[in-house]
């Protein structure tokens, strides 16, 4: 993988923003990345708002939502 | 406390590091060198009760120093979920051979200034504090000491110096679980109390008076000259780590305040008075808004509230356990 093929793959949770539909198949393991990377790249209010418009937060596993709700 | 930890934790679903007996291990079962080799790797799983804290640090004086603060925790060396990612380092450069140093750092960030390398715990618990008073936003932290005793909490909001650690400490020396010597964790949803158990953090006198109370109690190493004076550890005890998932109603409301050759007081509050010291007492309650105001009414009108007034922490003890054998003090609804 490229650096910037490895980047985008890194990246990619940032499009559930526009399609907060792919949260569903996120795993724990996903979920424990983008709490932090959303953290640290102050998007994770963002996504948090974007998922529960869309009805998805009950879909979320416990741990991670709880941070959403948080934001 | 530490020395009589052995009795485990079977409920621990991350552990993959267990005993023989497939239990997982505490902090005291376990070599200093296994405690190092685990935060060197992938780190060490602590779970707080209300939160899980994932700890990574090469730092050499801090396996043995994990291991009396935290000595009743299990063992945890690997784990699918962590809300905290925490990373103790040695810095690179002169400062790690010459007066060394250790760095805090959380999710890529380092929001303190470095502290002396052999000052690692006291780094990492108010680090530690400090991440979860930005984080647990789906909880109102009141900056508080929490203990239970017979399904309901004992709630001590205070200001930095009034005793509240070591009221906190003695109590759950006493018979009282320890919820938290700094976070009353209200879960407004849930209506209770979540524990957030870390060591009770001792300053300057209150150290002497807890190793007077209790002789056998588990405290760790003292460390002089920190920014708040010398500060030592008390590792929760093996009933507080085994509850440590086990909510609590609140019970009631007790703003201590330590004063020398004063006799113990202890005079009852109304609600207002309550409300203002929770709502001046919390880390977010501004932050949570109609959440946080909602949360803090209703344990100002459900929660009889008091102030205790004391010199003697015996004293002061028994005058809690009478009010909390009081018939008048029923459970909250």
């Amino acid at each position: 993988m490229t650096d910037a093929s490895h980047i985008a793959a890194r990246l990619a949770w940032v499009g559930a923003i526009r399609d907060p539909g792919v949260v569903g198949s996120w795993s724990l393991p996903d979920w424990e990345r983008v709490v932090r990377l959303g953290r640290r790249l102050r998007l994770l209010a963002r996504l948090a708002e974007r998922v529960e418009a869309a009805g998805l937060l009950e879909q979320v596993p416990p741990q991670p939502r709880r941070h959403l709700v948080a934001e | 406390m530490a020395g009589s930890c052995a009795s485990g934790d079977d409920s621990e679903p991350r552990a993959v590091i267990a005993g023989t007996d497939g239990r997982v291990p505490t902090f005291v079962e376990v070599s200093t060198e296994a405690v190092r080799a685990a935060l060197a790797g992938d780190g060490l799983w602590l779970d707080l009760g209300a939160a899980v804290v994932r700890v990574r640090s090469d730092a050499p004086a801090l396996p043995p120093q994990l291991q009396v603060a935290y000595g009743c925790h299990p063992f945890v060396g690997a784990g699918a979920w962590a809300d905290l990612h925490i990373h103790l380092a040695r810095p690179s450069g002169a400062r790690r051979w010459l007066r060394p140093q250790v760095i805090f750092r959380c999710d890529g960030a380092q929001p303190f200034e470095p502290f002396p390398a052999d000052t690692a715990l006291p780094l990492l618990e108010w680090g530690g504090n400090w991440l979860i008073g930005q984080r647990l936003n789906d909880l109102l932290l009141l900056h508080a000491g929490a203990v239970e005793r017979d399904g309901r909490v004992l709630l001590l909001p205070a200001t930095p110096g009034s005793g509240k650690s070591t009221l906190t400490a003695a109590l759950s020396l006493s018979g009282w679980r320890l919820l938290s010597d700094e976070f009353g964790a209200f879960d407004p949803a849930a209506q209770v109390f979540r524990a957030v158990l870390k060591p009770v953090a001792l300053k300057n006198a209150s150290i002497a008076v807890i190793r007077e109370f209790s002789p056998a109690a588990a405290l760790g190493p003292e460390f002089p000259k920190t920014r708040k004076g010398t500060v030592a550890h008390l590792a929760a005890g093996p009933d507080s780590v085994l509850r440590r998932h086990e909510p609590a109603v609140p019970g009631a409301i007790v703003l201590p305040q330590w004063r020398a050759g004063s006799p113990t007081r202890l005079e009852p509050l109304e609600p207002e008075t309550a409300f203002s010291a929770l709502a001046f007492n919390a880390f977010n309650y501004k932050l949570l808004g109609a959440v946080g105001f909602d949360a803090a009414v209703h344990l100002a009108q459900h929660c009889p509230a008091f102030r205790l007034t004391y010199s003697d922490i015996h004293e002061a003890i028994g005058t809690l356990a009478a009010l909390w054998d009081d018939t008048a003090l029923s459970p909250a609804t």
